[in-house]
Order: structure tokens, then sequence, then C-alpha cells
């Protein structure tokens, strides 16, 4: 798969800064990553996790998703990646343990298929999606369950060889507010507004909107990704870390 | 049905979308998305196998109930249960 246009190898030290948001993405399947590396700054918890996969493939993909995203928030806390410790709040999503010194690093990550992207801002509440664009979904049937009155109108007005990706914008769109929201399901996916139509703007309606801004990204060819923050004042850095384990 | 029959469909529903999974070796009480690299769509057609297969709605609220077959199991077989007629007995 050839990169997007826009991620970058990264710096060596890179510096997260009030008003970006760093996105970073993995190809989880490269053998260019080092499995053996990865494991070794595990913690116990998350050993014994990836114990629990069934497929050496899926173990494989979680080593390296939760090795690699130790090793960014080590580079931007300043310590071994083994040294990184998460918490969890009341609904599993997952933080990091800050010290006194360290920036208020807020993360979150997805995966699909072998692909995970990472989002990280500084002190804001962020959260990201990524899909594979895949057809074997019931289209209309989801949309009439998950999708809002909006947003299910928009979608029936896509012409077919739209459909596939205008469910997957919105698709991702959606998680990633809930997932910027942090409180799971509790607030029913047909209750806010995104906009779906490819090459349109992305936009986000809800009765907590002003507090947030929506991107849409390109995680790489047949893949749809979103990244919802807080505020309107950030701009979006895109690394590759594929490309800086090279 | 039978909780013994509502595992089964659970179970077939879980094969369906993820065919490479050998039914023998989901384990009961572990989260399916700690066992197999499920993703959200993944899941949502697992959400709407089981409804289709049982004719049992499934509220958003309700999912994170059927994150583990035992989980899954218990919760649909309440909700069967609920739906099922009471009719009087002669």
């Amino acid at each position: 798969m050839s990169p997007s246009e826009n991620w970058s190898e990264p710096p060596r030290a890179p510096e997260l800064e009030d008003g970006e948001v760093h996105l970073w993405r993995a190809f989880l399947d490269s053998e260019q990553i080092s499995l053996r590396e990865f494991e070794a700054v595990l913690a116990d918890d998350e050993r014994e996790r990836a114990s629990r996969f069934v497929f050496p493939r899926d173990r494989d993909r979680f080593i390296r998703g939760r090795g690699i995203l130790r090793a960014i928030l080590g580079q931007y806390t300043q310590r071994p990646a083994a040294a990184v410790q998460f918490v969890y709040d009341p609904q599993g999503k997952p933080r990091l343990r800050l010290g006194e010194s360290d920036p208020p690093i807020r993360f979150n990550l997805a995966h699909s298929q072998g692909l995970a992207v990472y989002a990280f801002s500084r002190g804001r509440e962020i959260g990201t999606d990524v899909e594979a664009l895949r057809s074997d979904v019931p289209g209309e049937g989801v949309a009439e369950q998950f999708f809002s009155s909006r947003e299910l109108a928009e979608f029936r007005c896509l012409p077919p060889e739209l459909r596939v990706e205008g469910f997957f914008l919105c698709w991702t769109r959606k998680e990633a507010y809930l997932k910027a929201l942090g409180t799971g399901l509790t607030v029913p996916t047909g209750a806010f507004d995104v906009s779906l139509t490819p090459g349109m703007p992305e936009t986000l309606q809800s009765a907590d909107g002003s507090r947030w801004t929506l991107r849409s990204f390109r995680p790489g060819d047949g893949y749809a990704g979103a990244v919802v923050a807080e505020g309107r004042d950030w701009g979006l850095r895109l690394w590759d870390w594929t490309s800086a384990s090279q | 049905m039978t909780a013994n029959e509502i595992a089964h469909v659970v179970v077939d529903a879980l094969t369906g979308i993820a065919p490479e999974i050998d039914p023998a070796a989901v384990q009961s009480s572990i989260n399916f998305r700690e066992q197999f690299d499920l993703d959200s769509v993944d899941f949502l057609n697992f959400v709407l196998a089981l409804h289709e297969r049982l004719g049992i709605d499934i509220p958003e609220a309700d999912y994170a109930r059927l994150y583990s077959l035992e989980s899954a199991v218990r919760y649909l077989t309440e909700k069967a249960s609920a739906a099922k007629p009471s009719g009087s007995e002669i």
C-alpha cells in the first residue's frame, strides 16, 4: 500500500504543542516492526491480554499496537516505553498516568484490519476511529438503525458507487465523537449528526457541538479515518510510524 | 429456546462474521474482542446476525452485555423469556 501523501516520517523527538493534534499510523502486520522488541516493553497485564488471543496474527497485532503506543508516549513524556503507565476510567478508556512534571497528554487509538491510528493532544479530550472500507455491511439496514434521520436522508441521496465510502465516513466520524466523549454507548448514535457525503466538508452537530472539532483523514488506501478533539484552535500533523521504523 | 440453543446461535453468529474462528475455541467468560481481533463493524454485524436469527430487538445501550459468550447467552435468554407469550396452562 502506498502511503497517503500527508503522512510524514516523524522527527526523533517529536514535540506536541498546545495547538496541535498528532496522528500516527502504523501497519501492524509489517515485518519491519520488531515483535520481540515490543513484547519486552509490555506490562504483565498486557502480556496476559496478548496471550488470550486465539490466533497468532491477532496476538501479534495487539503486541505491536500496544508496544508502539508505549513507544510514542515514551517519546512525548521522555521515558522508556516500559515505564509508561496506564489508568482506565470507568468506561474503560485508557489514560496516561502522569507525573507532576509531565505534559498533560491525552490519547486515543483505533485499529482496523492491521492498520492502527493513534491520536494525541495536549490536554484536549480526543477520540479517533479508523475502518477498512468493506462492502459486507448491509448499509441501508444499518443506517436505519444507527444513523440520525438527517444522516439517513443524506445517505439515501448517495449514488450506489459512493455508498460504501459514505457509510464509513459517517461511521468513523460518529465513533470518533463517542470515543472523545468517553461515555461509551450512553449517547445513542442517532442523537447527533455528522456529514457523510464523500468530498464534502466534515461537520458535527450535537448538543455540545461547539466544544468539539471533527476532522476526517485518509489513513491509507481503502481506509476511512476521523478524529474529534476539544476546541477549534488546533491543526493536524500526521506521522508514519512504519516509515520511521525502516 | 434454551440457553444451550441460544449459545449455539451466538457462536454461529460469531463464526458467521469471522469464519476462521473454531467454535470449540471460544472461551465463555472472556470478552470476544480479547480473544479475536474484531473491529466495531465486525461487532455490528454480529449484533445484526443475532437480531435476525433470534428475532430479538437489542437496543444500543445493551450492547455491552453481548461482549462475551456467557454474558450474551444470559442477556438473550432473559430477552427471549420476556418476549415469550405467557399463555395459560390447562
